[in-house]
């Protein structure tokens, strides 16, 4: 059975003129990857907000349509124990640091103290993570008073440490350099190995082809494409819907438009190395 | 790496300050019997004398310099005024002097002393509560006595929306300067800087409580489970414990005296 369903989900914003999802149906199943890509501004943060259940619990609006996830109806679920089950990272770092805590290291704590981890765990629990995310020198700073890429690690330590089965991710390399970037992604792959349903938003699309199981495609409120990476990204005309493709797909688009051509269409450099040299053969 | 630090995490927590290291709330009990015994002392050598007190005992605990740059505010903004708004028209006997109205008596300077005792006493007790007290551990000691999680998210979130808009005045004020808006200067010229962000102000913090609210729920605030405490406190002493009530006791038949001076 299906993890999260969709049926018909539109949902409004309070005071909003326009809904922000349209008419969505989906089903996501556990122990997934999926990526979630789209135009700036097309839904995909709410609808981040709605697999968390944020929407409708915190953000009112009008929401229509049915939802359930784990088989219970989003309307009747205890948001309290979803907030133990499903990890969300935000967009934003600036909102997700507590400012209650006085350093790094029991910022990263917080979410565990709140499940009961018992204590030693925790400290064993915060040290890893940290080395994973490798901010072990950022454990003694002042939460508040990080740049903004420091404080996207930190958000982001902080939910991974809390080692929930679902984690919602949205964009959680947006103030990132390209190492850091590579490392967060290093981390969700692990995560995938330990068979978490991860949902992440993502724009540095050659990373999410790379890694993510399947693609949701989102564009003005509503579900474009949403499939196997493959089957997603050898549709070239949601290029004119905002879908940025990745460049070994673009290079073997380029290349057929010439006259080669592919069994299918590559999404990732090694594939792509792989199609060419069987080509050149 | 070095993770010595974490060490803390082990044992409980102190200073090494013998003053900040009293149990939070002894320092909430210790802060209301004696911010408000000049209220029922009523008499202002007292109650300065109090003041004082305050003073070194922040002196004592290391933390002169924090609690001063707040308080010394507090003696001139309500202190000063107070005591000449009273001093000016309080009603009196032996006039001292007296000009357009105003009408300086023994009697007026006597209740403008009292009122300003008062006032300092109380916030001198408050502002040596706040400045010694770390809030978490505040919060935490509430917890253990068996206070609900989200009445201390509450206060601690509430102090940290002090702090934050501190600094985002700050921050504005600052841009406001850059644009070549006068921030100095007289009484005047600053309200005409400053009245203009308040609004703003006001609404940034509205909605980062309700961010912070969901961010908590983040970190499954709400879980329906026993809470784990990386933080742990000493248990008080039994000096501390007999100090602490030694001086309830005093402060309650101080009490029980006004009352009964009052009733005869
Ligand atoms: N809190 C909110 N209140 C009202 N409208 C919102 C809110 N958050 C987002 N929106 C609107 O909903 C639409 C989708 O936004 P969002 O989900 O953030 O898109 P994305 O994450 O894909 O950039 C946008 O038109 C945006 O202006
Ligand atoms: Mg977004």
């Amino acid at each position: 059975m299906a993890f999260i369903k969709l049926k018909n989900i539109t949902y409004t914003y309070p005071l909003a003129k326009e809904p922000a999802l349209r008419n969505m149906s989906c089903e996501l199943e556990r122990g997934k990857f999926y990526g979630v890509i789209g135009e700036n501004a097309g839904g995909k943060t709410t609808f981040c907000n709605l697999l968390r259940g944020l929407i409708p619990h915190f953000y009112r609006g009008e929401l229509e349509g049915e939802m359930t996830i784990d088989g219970q109806e989003i309307r009747n679920i205890d948001v309290d124990i979803l907030s133990t089950q499903i990890g969300y990272i935000f967009q934003n770092p600036f909102t997700q640091i507590s400012g209650v805590k006085k350093t790094v290291f029991e910022e990263i704590a917080l979410g565990m103290e709140n499940l009961g981890v018992p204590k030693e765990e925790i400290i064993q629990q915060v040290i890893e993570i940290a080395e994973l995310v490798k901010i072990e020198d950022l454990l003694q700073k002042d939460p508040n008073q990080l740049s903004g890429g420091q404080r996207q690690k930190v958000a982001f330590a902080s939910i991974i440490a809390m080692d929930t089965d679902v984690f919602v991710i949205d964009e959680p390399t947006s103030q990132l350099d390209p190492q850091g970037t590579e490392s967060i992604f290093e981390i969700i792959d692990k995560l995938k190995k330990q068979a978490k349903t991860i949902i992440l938003v993502e724009h540095k699309i050659d990373l999410v082809a790379e890694y993510a199981d399947e693609l949701i495609v989102i564009g003005q409120g509503e579900i474009l494409a949403k499939g196997d990476v493959h089957q997603v990204l050898s549709d070239f005309s949601l290029q004119t819907r905002g879908v940025m493709f990745p460049q070994a797909a673009l290079l073997s688009k380029a290349l057929s438009e010439k006259g080669f051509d592919f069994p299918n269409i590559p999404v990732t450099k090694s594939e792509c190395i792989q199609m060419l040299k069987e080509r050149m053969r | 790496m070095d993770y010595g630090f974490i060490e803390k995490y082990n044992q409980p927590w102190t200073s090494g300050n013998p003053i900040r290291d009293l149990n939070p709330l002894s320092k909430l009990n210790l802060m209301i019997v004696l911010g408000l015994s000049p209220f029922v002392v009523q008499n202002y050598v007292y109650g300065f004398g109090m003041a004082l007190l305050f003073i070194i005992i922040s002196i004592l605990a290391g933390c002169f310099r924090s609690f001063f740059s707040l308080y010394w505010k507090v003696l001139l903004l309500f202190g000063f005024f107070l005591f000449l708004v009273k001093a000016a028209f309080s009603p009196g006997e032996h006039v001292i002097f007296q000009i357009w109205g105003i009408r300086v008596t023994y009697e007026s300077i006597f209740s403008g002393l009292n009122i300003v005792s008062l006032v300092l006493a109380f916030s001198g007790a408050f502002i040596l509560f706040v400045k010694t007290t770390p809030m978490d551990e505040f919060t935490y000691m509430l917890e253990q006595k068996g206070v609900s999680h989200v009445v201390s998210f509450i206060i601690l979130s509430s102090f940290q929306t002090i702090t934050d808009l501190g600094q985002n005045a700050k921050i504005i004020m600052e841009s406001q300067k850059a644009r070549g808006i006068e921030t100095e200067g007289n009484v005047f010229q600053r309200a005409k800087a400053y009245l203009p962000v308040i609004g703003p102000l006001i609404l940034n913090a509205i909605s980062s409580t309700e961010e912070k609210s969901i961010a908590m729920d983040a970190r499954a605030f709400s879980a329906p489970v026993k809470h784990t405490y990386l933080m742990e406190l000493p248990k008080p002493s039994i000096k501390e414990k007999i100090i602490v009530l030694g001086l309830d006791i005093i402060f309650v038949l101080l009490l029980i005296g006004r009352i009964v001076l009052w009733l005869l």
